[in-house]
């Protein structure tokens, strides 16, 4: 007889060990989210997004603002790695430049393709593309000075386009990089208007109930009534013919969009602290003497929170949509200052918007981020739900 | 006196608090811009005279202190007075009722594309879960949630601006009729419109049908998981009549609620879409209107959008009352 002997212990069978071991409530969330890999990979995009949009300055070649008229509806630069002989160098671009000339299009020798108004690259003069290349001094963020630029054309002599130019020849790539900050953080900063308010309206609702419930309900149903539109029109009328500085109208845009968030979130927060402010450990609290204040935001709030970080990440689609849809009917952000919106408002004249489809950019950039948004809400809420464990 | 009628006679009553605070906030705001309409209108003209500023101001009321000119406005509205356009200079209840016709349509023929092909599809998209169609679908569906209609609009718009180029006049850029419109036989005017509304419609429909199928599929699945549904098959019914006649049926229900949601954006909700197609509706008429200042205008369209959504609020609530027995009515 052997000396092994089954133990009385069911747990320390043979076997037992194969079990895995007890995981927190964290990992298993952390485990289901990057299962998902759409929302994985969505984390990531938007990620990269916002780092390149914090750092613009050095991403971008150019500032902003900087324009030359003369360079409008230029189209994007073709990065060549071969030149007309076929001989082959370090990226490089031509210049171009618009056949405005009239009468050489009748000049003997000219190519019967020439028409006017038409962007040629000048074959001559090679421009090298250079990284960490000297251009525009900046300070990013207010802060830190700098010159350096991840990418352009050694010494500036030919402007690098990489998504062409707009109507007033600024450089679409850049813009849209410093778009950005406008465009993408309208919603981060209202949500911190937006969570604060709403879940206190909503707790305060459905902890004490009674009158003071149905004062702050009667005030969310008003607001959930407003025909958003036209009242994001009457409160945009009113603002953007304040002489306010760009950084002040960013905040009155975002104080707007959050003054119609609030209420959605508030209604769905009175219905679950309703149904959990008669559970024992709120009995407990209060028999302890804790304050309303107390039981409302260190018991029943961190209750909804799971509920709260899905709808808001699901929610700021809606901003980035909001922001662009104002600026581009002309009442948010207002040019020659960038977002996301503003930019798209010369591809409504759609005969631009055909011969110049580059305008289009911004546009792609919105849809890009506002799905990568929507698949991260997703796999947060698939990875929140319990009821989808297998 | 049944419950239901008592039920929406008092959601009716509780509406006129909620609209006259939504009144007087809109007033407010509206008076907050700097000047006025006549100012807006007027003062940088060097040839209209100070006096002439002046009696267009008293003409209109505008010199009367802000209070004053909201109890004006309120009592003309309590008694289904509108008042009267300062820029059009004419009613604004017929100025509405002009651009009426062109946003009903739209938002109909919306609605119409929407429903039409959303609950078919959300029903194909539950049964044939995990099929490679429900696979290819629901990334395409998930991708158009990301799309914004006012992008939709303008790839369109781009496409058949691009299309033209080789077809002229092929599709209609804007507007709701052709030039040559008012010499058409009648038949070719409906087709005419039907043509115009390509565009706007599946701007504003595609989204919505990419959130409504979802829905539809997600009800539909719900339901399908139910013991009824179990007990259909058991007892040997073949399986279109299991979908069809009996979860079909039931995952309808919640969609029901929907209708009093739409019923609530048919004269607001397109307004975006008004204005980037030119479609010549109330959206761009209200937008110009708040732009001017023009008040009585402006204030008419916000109140019409706060009624429609308080009555389709409640036409949301009755109606589902009215499919699902369980649910009692409670005001």
């Amino acid at each position: 007889m052997s000396q092994e002997t089954i133990p009385a212990n069911p747990a320390s069978r043979p076997g037992a060990d194969a079990l895995p071991p007890p995981v927190s409530a964290r990992t298993r969330f952390w485990r289901r989210f990057r299962k998902h890999r759409p929302a994985f990979l969505a984390l990531w995009i938007l990620l990269a997004v916002y780092l390149v949009m914090a750092f613009a300055d050095v991403f971008a070649p150019y500032s902003p603002l900087t324009e030359d008229r003369n360079r409008a509806f230029q189209p994007p630069a073709e990065i060549h790695l071969k030149d007309e002989s076929g001989s082959w160098h370090r990226p490089f671009i031509y210049d171009r430049k618009k056949q405005d000339d009239y009468s050489a299009l009748f000049q003997a020798g000219a190519p019967a393709t020439m028409t006017l108004g038409e962007w040629q690259e000048d074959r001559s003069v090679r421009h090298d593309v250079g990284f960490w290349v000297k251009g525009e001094s900046y300070r990013i963020l207010g802060l830190i000075p700098g010159d350096r630029h991840l990418f352009g054309i050694e010494r500036q002599t030919a402007p690098i386009y990489l998504l062409g130019a707009d109507n007033a020849g600024r450089d679409q790539f850049s813009r849209l990089l410093f778009g950005a900050r406008v465009s993408l953080t309208v919603g981060i900063i209202a949500l911190l208007i937006v969570i604060p308010v709403g879940t206190l309206v909503g707790g305060a609702a459905g902890y004490f109930g009674g009158w003071i419930d149905t004062i702050l309900m009667w005030l969310v149903e008003t607001v959930l009534a407003f025909p958003t539109f036209y009242l994001l029109l009457a409160l945009f009328g009113v603002t953007y013919k304040w002489d306010i500085s760009p950084t002040q109208r960013f905040y009155v845009i975002t104080i707007i969009l959050s003054f119609l968030g609030w209420a959605g979130l508030a209604r769905v927060i009175r219905g679950m602290v309703l149904s959990l402010k008669h559970q024992e450990y709120i009995e407990a609290a209060r028999a302890a003497g804790a304050g309303h204040l107390w039981i409302i935001t260190r018991h029943l709030l961190p209750q909804t929170a799971t509920w709260v970080v899905i709808s808001v990440s699901l929610s700021i689609p809606g901003y980035i949509y909001g922001e662009s849809v104002l600026s581009l009917l002309g009442l948010g952000v207002q040019p020659p200052d960038a977002s996301w919106g503003n930019m798209l408002e010369p591809a409504l004249n759609v005969s631009d918007l055909v011969t110049h489809p580059w305008l289009l950019a911004p546009g792609v950039a919105i849809v890009l981020v506002t799905v990568a948004w929507n698949f991260l809400g997703d796999g947060l809420r698939d990875a929140f739900d319990s009821k989808r464990r297998v | 006196m049944t419950p239901m009628f008592r039920y929406v006679l008092q959601r009716l009553l509780q509406m006129l608090p909620k609209l006259l605070l939504i009144s007087v906030i809109t007033f407010g705001i509206s008076k907050l811009a700097p000047g006025d309409y006549v100012s807006n209108k007027m003062m940088n003209n060097p040839t209209v005279s100070q006096e002439a500023i002046d009696r267009e101001r008293s003409r209109l009321g505008l010199d009367k202190p802000i209070p004053i000119q909201y109890l004006k406005w309120a009592s003309n509205f309590a008694t289904g007075d509108l008042g009267e356009s300062y820029d059009y200079r004419e009613k604004v209840s017929t100025l509405i009722r002009m651009k009426l016709q062109a946003t009903l349509v739209l938002g109909v023929a919306a609605f119409l594309f929407t429903w039409l092909i959303a609950l078919p599809l959300g029903i194909l998209m539950a049964v044939k879960q995990y099929s490679w169609f429900e696979k290819v679908f629901s990334s395409i569906t998930f991708f158009f949630l990301g799309v914004p209609d006012f992008f939709l609009a303008i790839l369109l718009l781009m496409g058949a601006a691009w299309w033209n180029q080789s077809h002229p006049g092929f599709f209609p850029i804007g507007g709701m009729t052709s030039p040559d419109h008012a010499l058409m036989s009648p038949v070719q005017q409906v087709l005419d419109h039907v043509w115009h509304l390509l565009i706007p419609v599946l701007a504003v429909g595609i989204g919505s049908i990419a959130i409504l199928q979802r829905r539809m599929r997600g009800n539909l699945l719900d339901v399908l998981g139910e013991e009824y549904v179990r007990t259909a098959r058991a007892k040997g019914l073949p399986e279109s009549t299991v979908i069809y006649r009996h979860a079909v049926r039931n995952a309808l229900n919640p969609m029901i609620t929907l209708l009093g949601f739409e019923f609530a954006s048919l004269l607001s909700g397109f307004a975006i879409i008004e204005n980037i197609i030119s479609w010549p509706g109330l959206g761009q008429m209200m937008l110009d209107a708040l732009l001017k200042q023009d008040v009585n205008l402006a204030m008419a369209g916000v109140m019409t959008g706060a009624i429609m959504l308080l009555l389709g609020n409640l036409l949301a609530d009755v109606l589902l009352a009215l499919s699902d027995p369980r649910i009692k009515l409670e005001a």
